[in-house]
């Protein structure tokens, strides 16, 4: 299912995470599932201030669009969106939102979960931790670009 | 390490036609110019990351780490570049 996309997958502005939601319901879905990846504050040991991420947008929006619909055709979903935010991102704010609704629960946790792995580990979008001693660091590297590495996140 | 990446840049800005346009990210940007030329055709990703090291060591292990795209799709090591390329040096990813 290659499902019309009516939002920004990559976004300046703060997830609207309600409004997001409100996108999901489905006649056909029993079951919705959101995550939402916050800013924590703290991280290796350290306060952490607040986040920036960086993308490089055309092909993070493409690379989601694709992972979207990979888990459509996956998990025969009614329902997948994924939304990321780039700039600052403040402790309790959301940078990234998933959400999957399918007719039970099962399908949309797994589609879920597949989904978030792949945009951490594969899209070009990137994470600089600003820590309240004045220091800041990028991201831990990560490039799983290998889908062998994503089995655990296969359809069942 | 600025100023050194800042000669560096200078000195790939030297001849503008004919060359490869790079276009870096995130941690890449620490130690190179967002966009910056360098002035003569480059064939291959190996002799891209060879030029650069050579220029800039210090990131000899993270070249090793990234993707590389022309016209927003990853190329692998077997692509040949082709002059005027732009060519995006994708740091690993660590978004969510």
């Amino acid at each position: 299912m290659e499902a019309e996309i009516h939002y920004k997958i990559i976004t300046e502005q703060p997830l609207d995470l309600v409004s997001l939601l409100a996108m999901a319901h489905h006649p056909n879905a029993g079951a919705v599932v959101l995550f939402s990846g916050e800013a924590r504050n703290h991280n290796l040991g350290k306060a952490v201030d607040r986040l920036e991420f960086e993308a490089f947008v055309p092909m993070a929006e493409q690379m989601i669009k694709e992972i979207l619909a990979e888990a459509n055709r996956k998990w025969e979903l009614n329902f997948a969106l994924c939304q990321h935010q780039v700039g600052k991102v403040g402790i309790c704010e959301s940078a990234v939102c998933v959400i999957t609704a399918s007719a039970h629960r099962k399908e949309a946790y797994h589609a879920n979960q597949y989904i978030i792995h792949r945009v951490k580990h594969e899209v070009p979008i990137w994470k600089r931790e600003f820590f309240s001693d004045g220091s800041s660091t990028w991201g831990n590297n990560c490039n799983c670009a290998d889908p062998m590495k994503h089995e655990e996140f296969s359809a069942q | 390490m600025m100023s050194t990446a800042n000669n560096i840049e200078t000195h790939l800005r030297n001849t503008k036609s004919g060359g490869m346009t790079i276009r870096v990210f995130a941690i890449l940007k620490d130690y190179l110019d967002e966009e910056f030329i360098i002035p003569r055709p480059i064939d291959s990703i190996a002799e891209l990351k060879k030029e650069l090291a050579m220029l800039h060591p210090e990131i000899q292990k993270l070249l090793e780490s990234c993707r590389f795209a022309v016209a927003n799709s990853f190329v692998d090591h077997t692509f040949q570049f082709k002059e005027n390329d732009t060519i995006y040096i994708v740091p690993p990813s660590s978004g969510g």
